[in-house]
């Protein structure tokens, strides 16, 4: 009788295949002197019949004894002297690339060998189509196709058990020339076939009997494995296509120049500019159009009518400066939000964002700092509150307070709205750039912020950023229409609820005097002398009260501004350009915005995710950076109106900057003190 | 390819199972007895899982399925 091996990895459809083949002829017992199930059958193949056995799985025959299984030790033993005619090996479609590894120690026995290609229909379903006639070519041995749960193709395998007359060659394995003399001298030395030689020297060292055995290099179970591994990758690259293929090439061709040492950097400006052009240049020529039709909607229209009713002007400039100016600032803010959120839908969903953490990467980790603080800061784009909350997935919770604290200097959504008002009136030609220079300085601010926190407070180690990257996608135009729109409602409803309360409640506030002069208008010429070195003038009040309102919510700045400017008749960027110190000044109070306290919003969840004395300290620090960089840039802008003021201040600067550094330090040591000895 | 993906390691520092998959155009169970070798050699190391890091519910569900199966590996120093 014809005997054969059933040999394969687990789980390959062997014991189905089995059992498909011989019925109700298998005998079932152990292994000698083991408890290991050892399973025999007899199948017919038109003229004879064929005694097979079913090898328990295994994914190499190299495993040393100490490491391997009972099982596998069982089967490389029958595999590698056990008296066979063929072998049958199984291979699963699925897994073809890993399943070649046995199949190329297989071929290495040189003994007949039929391979079964098994689970075809589970393979095509998943979108894995392999040539067969081109694989039987590369392994020099007869491949048929089955479905063995299904009986499909079990004739066809038997009639080739029947042929049985290819003679297998094993692989072409690219080894270096010192390993190939390695393995011919060491066959000749033990005797042996040049089969047990390459068990022997990938690991399985029962295999031959080494006492005449010269010393062998350590790694050479590496070589022949590199080589092994390489030989079967390009086989299956020849014979398997994938559906899903295309997608993962170009994503890992993309990566390569995305996270390319020296594109990266120029790639990610280059992408964060791009959105501001878009967002800015589109965004505040949309947003003139709908301001002027707003305005006559809302302010003026009312204004009319209600003065044709002859109503008072308590109700007057209730309705029009307060709710009318309220609503038309909420409106205004749609064309630049719309395309900002637009654009970081884009980023977002295509699977760029993620890399641009990766960029960040290694300048954070330079200055000490964690990779994966950089997730949760790119979410400050939109709002600093998810932000915050983002820095819950990080597992160090040293690394995740330093993460919080440096949040609130990313430049968020409402933020632009300001800007983009600001841009409007002052830098109409090079908007994009003035956008992008401070979300820089906004980030330049925070690694700055983080920096100092982990030198003098948060010290340690600091964790790989390990994030996955996942394959880029090409967004649909009706998902981020959506995002889009659902970010933008949800912006619009939280700022009307604030916006359109504080604007009435100003109007109303603005009615009322103190000593013939309005409320407000006397606590903002009170206040602003504070702001005059960063270029306030004391007819520029609104600017300090916009500044007061604008610490509950940025979106009420404009607001504020618009409210309390409208008294004048004029529109606000007109008056924004005769109460604003030309561009310095104006690009100073930017400054003052981005940096000084996002929102109370923002501080709540500060306070919720660390300690109110690390919110108090967010507060303290942001006001303190936001009023030194305001006050440095106007008055080096200005230097040569006032030089000796300009050098004055820059020595206080740096003498109260080196004070502030020597208190920080002290503080910080004291509490380690404290801590130690506690 | 052994030692292709070793020196990939090796030069990225921590990179999960899904990118090496990527570059080097092989599936999840061909690459697992590759870093096992490497794991068993004390080359390499695996960590855990790590889970969706967006808190937006921004996960689709063909990257959910990935974040299952994703390990992440790096050079034992």
């Amino acid at each position: 009788m014809i005997q054969a091996l059933l040999v394969g990895n687990p789980n390959c459809g062997k014991t189905t295949l089995f059992n498909a083949l011989t019925g109700q002829n298998q005998r079932v017992g152990n292994w000698p002197g083991v408890t290991v199930e050892k399973k025999t059958g007899i199948f017919a193949t038109g003229t004879q019949n064929v005694q097979v056995t079913d090898l328990p799985g295994v994914y190499s025959l190299s495993s040393s004894t100490s490491q391997a299984s009972l099982d596998e030790t069982i089967t490389a033993q029958m595999v590698a002297f056990g008296e066979a005619d063929f072998i049958i090996n199984v291979i699963d479609a699925c897994y073809l690339e890993r399943h070649l590894f046995l199949t190329s120690q297989l071929l290495e026995l040189g003994k007949p060998m039929i391979i079964a290609l098994n689970m075809m229909d589970i393979a095509q379903s998943r979108g894995i189509c392999i040539n067969i006639k081109q694989l039987s070519q590369q392994l020099n041995c007869p491949v048929i196709a089955i479905q063995a749960h299904r009986q499909v193709g079990l004739d066809l395998l038997r009639q080739e058990c029947l042929k049985n007359t290819l003679n297998p060659q094993p692989l072409t394995l690219a080894l270096p020339q010192s390993v190939q003399d390695v393995v011919t001298k060491l066959t000749q030395v033990a005797i042996t076939s040049a089969f047990l030689t390459y068990r022997f020297l990938e690991g399985a060292h029962w295999m031959l009997d080494t006492s005449h055995v010269p010393f062998v290099a350590e790694d050479m179970d590496i070589i022949l494995a590199d080589a092994r591994y390489s030989a079967i990758h390009a086989i299956v690259q020849k014979v398997q296509k994938k559906s899903d293929r295309r997608q993962a090439y170009l994503t890992a061709k993309l990566d390569r120049l995305v996270l390319n040492r020296f594109a990266a950097w120029p790639i990610f400006l280059g992408v964060m500019y791009l959105m501001f052009v878009c967002s800015i240049h589109v965004g505040t020529l949309l947003q003139g159009y709908l301001d002027e039709v707003t305005q006559l909607l809302l302010v003026r229209g009312p204004a009319h009518v209600l003065q044709q009713w002859h109503s008072p002007s308590w109700l007057i400039s209730m309705v029009t400066n307060g709710l009318g100016k309220g609503l038309q600032t909420t409106l205004t803010f749609i064309p630049v939000m719309g395309l900002m959120y637009f654009c970081l839908a884009f980023l977002e969903t295509s699977g760029y964002m993620v890399r641009a953490a990766f960029v960040m990467d290694k300048l954070m980790r330079f200055l000490g700092l964690p990779g994966q603080a950089f997730v949760p800061m790119i979410i400050g784009f939109g709002c600093n509150v998810p932000a915050i909350m983002a820095a819950r997935t990080m597992h160090c919770e040293r690394e995740r307070r330093l993460t919080i604290l440096m949040s609130p200097f990313m430049s968020c959504s409402a933020r632009l709205a300001i800007y983009a008002v600001f841009v409007a009136a002052f830098f109409p030609n090079n908007g994009a750039n003035i956008v992008f220079s401070l979300y820089m300085i906004g980030i330049v601010m925070a690694i700055l912020t983080g920096f100092l926190l982990k030198k003098y407070w948060f010290k340690g180690q600091t964790s790989p950023l390990i994030l996955e990257l996942p394959a880029y996608h090409r967004p649909s135009f009706a998902r981020l229409l959506r995002e889009s729109y659902v970010r933008v409602r949800l912006f619009l409803w939280r700022a009307g609820q604030l916006i359109i309360p504080i604007c009435i409640l100003l109007a109303g506030f603005n009615t009322l005097s103190w000593g013939g002069v309005p409320l407000l208008s006397k606590i903002g010429q009170y206040l602003t002398p504070l702001f005059a070195p960063m270029g306030l003038h004391q007819s520029n009040w609104p600017a300090t009260v916009a500044l007061i309102t604008g610490s509950l919510a940025k979106e009420v700045v404009i607001g504020t501004l618009n409210s309390l400017y409208s008294s004048t008749g004029h529109s606000t960027i007109g008056i924004l350009y005769q109460q604003f110190d030309g561009k310095a000044g104006a690009y100073a109070y930017l400054l003052f915005i981005l940096l000084y306290i996002p929102c109370i919003s923002t501080m709540a969840a500060i306070r919720q995710e660390t300690t109110r004395r690390w919110m108090w300290f967010s507060i303290g620090w942001s006001l303190l950076v936001a009023y030194v960089v305001s006050v440095a840039f106007y008055q080096v802008a200005t230097w040569s109106r006032h030089p000796q003021t300009t050098l004055a201040w820059m020595i206080s600067f740096a003498v109260c900057g080196f004070l502030t550094m020597l208190i920080l330090k002290k503080q910080a040591k004291r509490e380690t003190y404290v801590t130690a000895n506690s | 390819m052994l030692l292709q993906i070793r020196n990939y390691i090796k030069q990225h520092g921590h990179v999960s199972t899904l990118q090496i998959q990527r570059e080097f155009h092989i599936d999840a169970a061909a690459l697992e007895p590759m870093l096992a070798q490497w794991v068993q050699k004390g080359v390499l190391q695996v960590h855990a899982k790590q889970g969706c890091q967006k808190t937006c519910g921004g996960c689709r569900s063909e990257n959910k399925n990935n974040w299952e199966q994703t390990q992440w590996v790096s050079i034992l120093p």
